[in-house]
């Protein structure tokens, strides 16, 4: 006779094998292949028969001189856009998200429309909302430089998005267009989830707006915009389409994901390009790591 | 201190009328128990006087002045909710002290008045915890502890004890008593269970569907029901309502019948009431006599029986007319047997065919 508990991890066991094949395929294969990959001399040639070359992709000195993706100003120009856009878009994201929610929270009429009008940039696919900006910011025809040029703020219609001043705040703008309605919506959760005695019993304490907002509510929702800015934050230090789409080129707003996609596809080099994904992979590991310990967000459950 | 005055309030949720011309005054420093079945308004009375909730018409006064307008920490009022409404990110401490803070009191004032609160509710221990670190008895403790620390005028209890188990409710019950005693404020406590209005109560208010029933002491709405609703809602078990009719009716007494069995002349009259009028008898399960002497009687088998130990609980029926007679712990009387039920008149009560009382 086998106990109830063996059982029940048996049962546990078998329900989990499925996902387990479909993360080791999905995820583990290509992680571990890409590892191998830019440990090769793999390019366009070579790609089916590569030879193994040890850490070269990654840093080599030859001759004096430094070579490798470690080396290479750009890359680490690359990560610095990344984590730029990051913080400031994530920081942006979480003050209209909050804003957005507590709008969506007002109940009248018109809550339906609110509602619905907060979601829309999310359902815009990114292609679209990136062309729809490009338009808006064109330096001849768009919209924006003919009403700042009406206004008389500026003489001549400026090219915000290849402009090496404007074009990193132009994409955290248009992210943050995009995906504060996500935040918004995990935050609107949250406010929905409040106990509305603890509301009414801050009311008879004598708590106004702003006081409720910031000694009740905000520690109240403080989960779930944590969670919020751990799904925004991986998302953003992972960005591909918009800075793409917008200006590939441009080393005033390319990403770590743009600097790979760049040196694999466009250049061939196959291996150097997988040791920049990887770096991209640990750097990205190494700052949810640090995220989710200091807003130890693994203990959530414990907390409150 | 404070005198509560409510003036034919009307409120309406959409199209529901929940609270219908009821006006009220509740005396400074008096204990005032709000009570009635579900959904009777009691609640939402109880919210009106906080300021949580908005009034159609009518006004409502806290010492003298008109609050319609005024928001709840503007009242002077403190308000303990069923569910505590602890605030689950402060400590005890926080909780207990944070209407204090809002008012900018300085730090020792702050720290005085929630030891002393603490103090009065055998809490000092638990300062420093989290609400989610205490049993359901602390944390309604401290929910009364954040009323005290701010001195309001007026203390609001809504179902404060109803999440409480049964053991813990009645101690806690005992407390508020004392508090009550000692704190010298005006309470008005909302609640569905007839022992805490009983116990707890000077005046006890019964509203039944948005309309007062009847105000009065506990025990004048236990002698003296205004109406069958009162007469029903107050005691336990309930008041027996037995259908009868008018015989006949002299100046000072109205005599009915018992289920054709016997008459028995009540001193209760009532001037609308004509010989041959349906009427209701009413009569509480510990006035009955059973197998004794009294002025009128019935004769019934035993259908179940309670034995409660001090004491005993006979169900009865007659040409289905259920009866609850009270009679000793321990009665011999078995299921089956046969009893005779004795109807004292002078604790008949007489309702009319609309549940108004005779008097």
């Amino acid at each position: 006779m086998k106990s109830v508990s063996q059982l029940r991890k048996r049962t546990a066991l078998i329900f989990l094998i499925p996902v387990t094949i479909v993360l080791l395929s999905s995820a583990l294969y290509p992680l571990i292949s890409t590892l191998y990959l830019s440990l090769t001399d793999a390019e366009l040639e070579n790609f089916l028969d590569p030879n193994y070359v040890g850490f070269i992709n990654y840093l080599e000195n030859y001759e004096g001189m430094w070579y490798g993706v470690l080396a290479d100003s750009l890359f680490w120009n690359s990560v610095r856009n990344t984590i730029v856009f990051s913080v400031f878009s994530v920081s942006l994201e979480v003050i209209l998200g909050i804003s957005f929610a507590l709008i969506m929270l007002i109940e009248n009429k018109l809550k339906w429309f609110v509602r619905a009008a907060v979601l829309i940039p999310w359902a815009i696919p990114t292609i679209v909302s990136a062309r729809m900006f490009e338009w808006m910011l064109q330096d001849q025809f768009g919209i924006f430089n003919y009403i700042l040029i009406g206004m008389g703020i500026i003489e001549q219609g400026k090219a915000w998005t290849t402009d090496p001043q404007t074009s990193m705040i132009v994409i955290i703008i248009i992210d943050a267009w995009k995906t504060s309605p996500f935040v918004a919506i995990l935050v609107y959760a949250g406010l929905k989830a409040l106990p509305n005695e603890v509301l009414e019993a801050g009311k008879v304490d004598g708590t106004n707006g702003i006081t409720q907002f910031y000694y009740i509510i905000f520690p109240l929702i403080l989960p779930a915009i944590a969670v919020a800015i751990v799904f925004r934050g991986l998302d953003a230090l992972r960005v591909f389409d918009l800075i793409y789409l917008i200006n590939a080129g441009s080393k005033d707003i390319m990403s770590m994901t743009v600097y790979a996609r760049r040196e694999m596809f466009e250049y061939s080099h196959f291996g150097f390009g997988a040791a920049a994904s990887t770096m991209l992979t640990l750097i990205i590991g190494v700052i949810a790591v640090i995220f989710i310990q200091r807003t130890r967000l693994h203990k959530l459950d414990e907390m409150e | 201190m404070a005198d509560i005055n409510i003036n034919t309030v009307n409120k309406y949720f959409g199209d529901v009328h929940v609270i219908k011309d009821v006006s009220l005054d509740i005396k400074s420093q008096s204990f005032t128990v709000l009570v009635g079945p579900s959904g009777c308004g009691k609640s939402t009375m109880l919210r009106m006087i906080a300021g949580l909730e908005d009034i159609n018409s009518g006004t409502i006064s806290i010492d003298g002045q008109v609050v319609n307008d005024l928001p709840p920490k503007q009242r002077n009022i403190a308000m303990v909710f069923q569910s505590y409404a602890l605030y689950p990110h402060m400590t005890v401490f926080d909780n207990m002290a944070f209407g204090l803070k809002l008012e900018k009191r300085s730090k020792d004032e702050i720290n005085e008045r929630v030891n002393e609160a603490a103090r009065i509710l055998q809490i000092e221990d638990y300062l420093q915890r989290k609400p989610k670190q205490l049993s359901g008895g602390q944390r309604q403790r401290v929910a009364i502890g954040r009323a005290i620390t701010r001195k309001p005028k007026v203390f609001l209890f809504d179902e404060p004890l109803s999440n409480l188990d049964a053991a813990l409710r009645v101690q806690m019950r005992v407390e508020l008593a004392k508090l009550h005693n000692e704190l010298e404020a005006t309470m008005i406590y909302v609640t569905h269970d007839q022992t805490e209005a009983m116990t707890l109560a000077d005046d006890i208010v019964v509203l039944d569907t948005g309309i007062v029933s009847q105000k009065g002491s506990p025990l004048e709405l236990y002698d003296k029901p205004n109406n069958m609703f009162v007469g029903g809602f107050i005691g336990s078990p309930k008041m027996n309502f037995i259908s009868s009719k008018i015989l006949s009716k002299s100046s000072d007494a109205t005599e009915v019948d018992i289920m054709g069995m016997s008459k028995i002349s009540v001193s209760k009259m009532s001037a609308s009431s004509s010989e041959g009028d349906s009427v209701t008898l009413g009569i509480r399960p510990e006035h009955l006599v059973v197998n004794g002497d009294s002025d009128g009687s019935w004769e019934s088998k035993v259908f179940v029986v309670e034995k409660l130990g001090d004491v005993t609980y006979l169900y009865l029926e007659k040409d289905g007319e259920p009866l609850v007679a009270e009679t000793e712990g321990h009665s011999e009387i078995k299921v089956g047997d046969t009893v005779k039920v004795g109807f004292p008149a002078g604790r008949c009560q007489l309702f009319d065919s609309s549940g108004q009382a005779f008097k």
